[in-house]
């Protein structure tokens, strides 16, 4: 449906000139909502951008559906308005001087996309109801809730019946408790339409929860792409490992790689690891070994691998309601495993953790020039 | 325990700043009630002169026309620079900046003269060189019209409402445009639809501010006096009676309808605003709207900022240059150019003496005066949480709807009113606190905006750790409020020395500045000598100007910025 090819955007801050996408190739399929992920900075919103036409690539190609959007070779760009698409602002970017029913219809009225005035009305109407705001059309848009003014962008968007929908970080101005409602009545939504979306978000979970494929980015470049189990659970990189999730990484060095399986040398210890598709770990190189606290088993059960426990000192103990979190320390290493909350242990105590191969993961570290841009 | 702080200096200087602000009218309505300077009557009778005049209405219709064609033009120009300067990625952006602020250097009655000297229907040099004056049958160019007055006063506050207008541009959230383009409204739609209603509040609020502008301006009046009277004009006739006594009643009655106009356009736009503030979007990110690339557009640009470049500065500057070197006034031509010498120059340079050190004390002591009482009523404002700061600030709001004119006249009322006890009148020093006063508006009005943006918590955490207020005052509000300070008495010095209304109304004879030695050279036909201390003057105010803009660097805050 979307095809991103080696696109490059750059923009000036003051006199320097900021590589904000460097390279960035993807290809997005008919129907899915694929989230773009990635710590602020990273060219999450450039992309989005791009595709909108409110950014001009100085290097690459777009192609929505086969057609040429921007094409920086001969020089091809379609101007915004003229794209098939439409876009969900993170501002909601309500136009304050008009009612709910304007800030809808105004597009349909006076945009390239017009339809015919009489059909203008139900079309706007059938929107409103659909996402249950159909009682606010005459209220002046300045008089809304944040929830409310991010539906009527929706809505707004949803009604010019776009091929591809753009979404910019549209819960993070939300309170949680609306954020999670949203995520889901947003992701059964879009799938109900069968509409593509492309949807930037900068909070994991989200990502997780609402993406069919996820694309985590980091200064500039996609550096994994995959489906949210994927990428949780075989993050590519250090990176991917941090951003996604709590994890803990363990400094070590590379003794054995074959085929998806790492033996990896740390300060606890050997141990053995998954590895994601397409990693290659030679033999020696730095790497970390990686599992996620919740992971964990703990205690470790009497007949657990030795070679995959690893015995430690509480040194730390954290309540969260729905599970402990304890920090543990062995040989000058920290790291953390969760339980839940029953568990019985206190600072000082000794313990005996169990780390499934696999549940637990062989990273290469990111590349220091990568981090170093941010 | 606590001691007496010394902080009540600074609520008595703020006291006495509100008393001189509410003097500089209440002055004109005294005087408006009285008959031949005497204030010992009551009565209406100056104000049954002034509205029963059959010419009344035909004034008042004037009076309106100058300032809705002032602020077109102003409008027609300063818009599109606005817009270029923060919106656009417009090549020559900090040459326009400094010819903007090198322009609110040239006074405006030096323009107006300038003018005069090329299109005056009997000697102009245009019209000279075409051949039309009125001599030879009828004039090519007639300047004395009320629409050559609009067009000049329109051109020379182009600057000023371009700097007012360049926030209100900036502060527009671009996402509200990029929403329009990417639901497929094209950007001229979303042009008319988008940006320019939510534009309005902001360019409505230029537009009154201009309009009581140009309906008080005397600059151009003074010079080029229109047929038919404006309200300034009336004003000053009264004041300057051919025969006998100044009429201090017509003045004053005159000067209460003028404020009554300038206020009554304030309160409007006040009313406006209120309006407008359910405008305001809630919460959300904004996002800083792009720069528009100009493309074949540029050329376009470049020649719009020419045309004033050329009407506002080069004409006028050239004017100036070729009379100041000719002994009468006469279109360049061979023989003209053999009677070229620097004869101006020498001329000016030897009249400049007295006036120039009298202008020299009225820029030190207004600098002084409005400065001492604007930081006292900056402070009380903004910090004080006192029981007065709503009144002042209201009160310092609304004092720049005072017309400069109305506060001679009060000045020059109150002068008299007291001359037994204190013999101000005909002094220096009665301008330069009429002057102050009215700068004192707007020092406080620039210096309050600066306060605003200093955290509150510096001075809370001074005193928390023990300071008393009068030590925090001192010690951590002025030194934060240096740079403010500064460009304030930079500006305020500036102004003071190109004014030309008060001390016209104000100076009797014995104290003449710069200004007015210019006006009557200009009156008595020594056309080079007046020209030549106009250059000395611009020359002066334009170094000031440009070291003012430096020093603040609020011209071109981050032109490519992106966040």
């Amino acid at each position: 449906m979307i095809t991103v090819d080696s696109l490059t955007a750059q923009y000036r801050l003051g006199r320097e000139t900021v590589t904000a996408l460097d390279g960035v190739s993807l290809e997005i399929g008919a129907g899915q909502v694929f989230v773009l992920l990635g710590p602020s900075g990273c060219g999450k919103t450039t992309l989005l951008r791009c595709l909108a036409g409110l950014e001009t690539p100085v290097e690459g190609r777009i192609t929505i559906g086969g057609d040429m959007l921007s094409d920086a070779a001969s020089d091809t760009f379609i101007a915004p308005e003229d794209r098939p698409l439409a876009m969900v602002f993170q501002s909601y970017a309500m136009w304050p001087h008009m009612s709910v029913f304007e800030n809808v219809a105004f597009p349909l009225k006076a945009g390239r996309r017009r339809i015919a005035a009489h059909e203008v009305k139900a079309r706007v109407h059938d929107v409103l109801d659909l996402l249950g705001i159909g009682h606010l059309a005459d209220r002046s848009v300045t008089t809304l809730s944040g929830g409310q003014q991010q539906r009527v962008g929706l809505a707004r968007a949803l009604a010019l019946q776009p091929r591809v929908l753009l979404m910019d970080e549209p819960l993070s101005n939300l309170d949680f408790r609306l954020q999670v409602e949203l995520r889901s009545q947003l992701r059964s939504l879009m799938h109900d339409l069968n509409l593509t979306t492309v949807h930037v978000t900068h909070n994991q979970a989200e990502a997780l929860e609402m993406g069919d494929r996820i694309a985590v980015m980091d200064a500039g470049h996609v550096v994994q792409i995959g489906d949210p189990e994927t990428i949780y659970h075989r993050p590519v990189d250090e990176h991917v490992a941090r951003f996604v999730g709590d994890m803990n990484l363990i400094p070590g060095s590379v003794k054995r790689w074959s085929d998806g399986t790492a033996l990896v040398e740390t300060a606890l210890g050997t141990f053995t690891a998954m590895t994601a598709d397409g990693v290659t770990l030679p033999e020696g190189a730095t790497c970390y070994f990686g599992f996620r606290p919740a992971d964990a088993v703990v205690p470790a059960p009497e007949d657990a691998d030795p070679e995959s426990c690893i015995s430690a000192k509480v040194s730390d103990r954290r309540f969260q309601g729905d599970r402990l979190v304890f920090g543990l320390s062995s040989r000058g290493v920290e790291f953390e495993v969760s339980t839940h909350h029953s568990a019985r242990l206190g600072i000082g105590s000794d313990l005996r953790v169990h780390v499934p191969p696999d549940n637990a993961i062989a990273v290469k570290p990111s590349p220091q020039a990568r981090s170093e841009d941010r | 325990m606590t001691r007496p702080s010394p902080i009540w200096i600074v609520f008595t200087g703020a006291l006495i700043g509100l008393t001189f602000v509410v003097l500089s009218l209440a002055g004109n309505v005294i005087g408006s009630f009285t008959s031949e300077a005497r204030f010992d009557t009551f009565t209406f009778d100056a104000y049954r002169r002034l509205l029963f005049d059959p010419g009344l209405p035909a004034t008042l219709m004037r009076t309106l026309g100058l300032g809705f064609g002032t602020i077109t033009v102003t409008l027609v120009f300063a818009l599109p620079f606005a817009w270029l300067l923060a919106r656009t990625d417009f090549r020559w952006k900090t040459g326009l900046f400094t010819l903007m602020a090198a322009k609110l250097a040239i006074p405006g009655f030096i323009t107006a003269m300038a003018y005069v000297w090329l299109f005056n229907p009997s000697a102009g040099l245009i019209n000279e060189l075409a051949g039309r004056t009125s001599y030879t049958g009828d004039a090519l160019f007639d300047v004395y019209q009320l629409r050559w007055l609009c067009l000049l006063q329109g051109l020379v506050l182009v600057p000023g409402a371009a700097f007012m207008l360049i926030p209100a541009l900036r502060n527009l959230d671009g996402s509200l445009e990029e929403a329009a383009r990417v639901a497929g409204v094209p950007a001229m739609t979303t042009f008319r639809r988008i940006v320019l209603p939510l534009l309005a509040p902001g360019v409505l609020a230029v537009g009154v501010f201009y309009f009581v502008v140009a309906v008080e301006m005397f600059d151009f009046v003074a010079i080029i006096a229109p047929p038919g009277d404006v309200l300034v004009l009336t004003i000053y006739e009264a004041l300057n009676a051919v025969d006998g006594l100044p009429d201090y009643g017509l003045a004053g009655a005159a000067g209460v309808l003028l404020f009554a106009l300038s206020a009554g356009a304030i309160l409007f736009y006040v009313r406006f605003l209120r309006q407008a503030r359910k405008f305001a979007v809630l919460g959300g990110k904004r996002r800083d709207p792009g720069l528009v690339r100009l493309g074949k557009w540029h050329r376009a640009a470049t020649a719009w900022v020419l045309v004033w470049m050329v009407l506002t500065v080069g004409l006028p500057v050239l004017t100036l240059i070729w009379v100041a070197l000719v002994p009468f006034i006469q279109p360049p031509s061979m023989t003209a150019m053999d009677s070229v010498s620097l004869f101006g120059f020498l001329d000016g340079l030897a009249y400049l003496g007295e006036p120039l050190t009298n202008t020299v004390i009225v820029m030190a002591g207004t600098v002084i005066m409005a400065l001492t009482f604007a930081t006292c009523l900056t402070w009380v404002v903004t910090r004080s949480r006192s029981r007065l700061a709503p009144y002042a600030d209201a009160l310092v709001f609304l004092a720049p709807a005072v017309p400069a004119i109305v506060t001679a006249t009060a000045f020059q009322v109150m002068g008299i009113a007291v001359y037994e006890w204190l013999p101000l009148y005909g002094t220096l020093w009665l301008i330069m606190v009429a002057m102050g006063t009215r700068m004192l508006a707007y020092c406080t009005r620039t210096m309050n905006a600066a306060a605003l943006q200093i955290h509150p918590e510096l001075e809370e955490a001074a005193w928390v750790a023990g300071l008393s207020r009068w030590r925090t005052f001192t010690g951590v509000f002025l030194p934060l409020m240096a740079p403010a300070l500064f460009y304030a008495a930079l500006m305020v010095g500036m102004l003071a020395a190109r004014d030309l209304t008060l001390p016209l109304i104000m100076n009797s004879a014995g104290t003449p500045l710069v200004s007015v030695l210019i006006f009557d050279l200009q009156t008595n036909g020594e056309t080079a000598s007046a020209a030549a201390v106009a250059l000395y003057m611009i020359v002066v105010l334009v170094i000031l100007a440009l070291t003012a803009r430096k020093l603040t660097g609020m011209a071109e805050p981050g032109l490519e910025s992106r966040s």
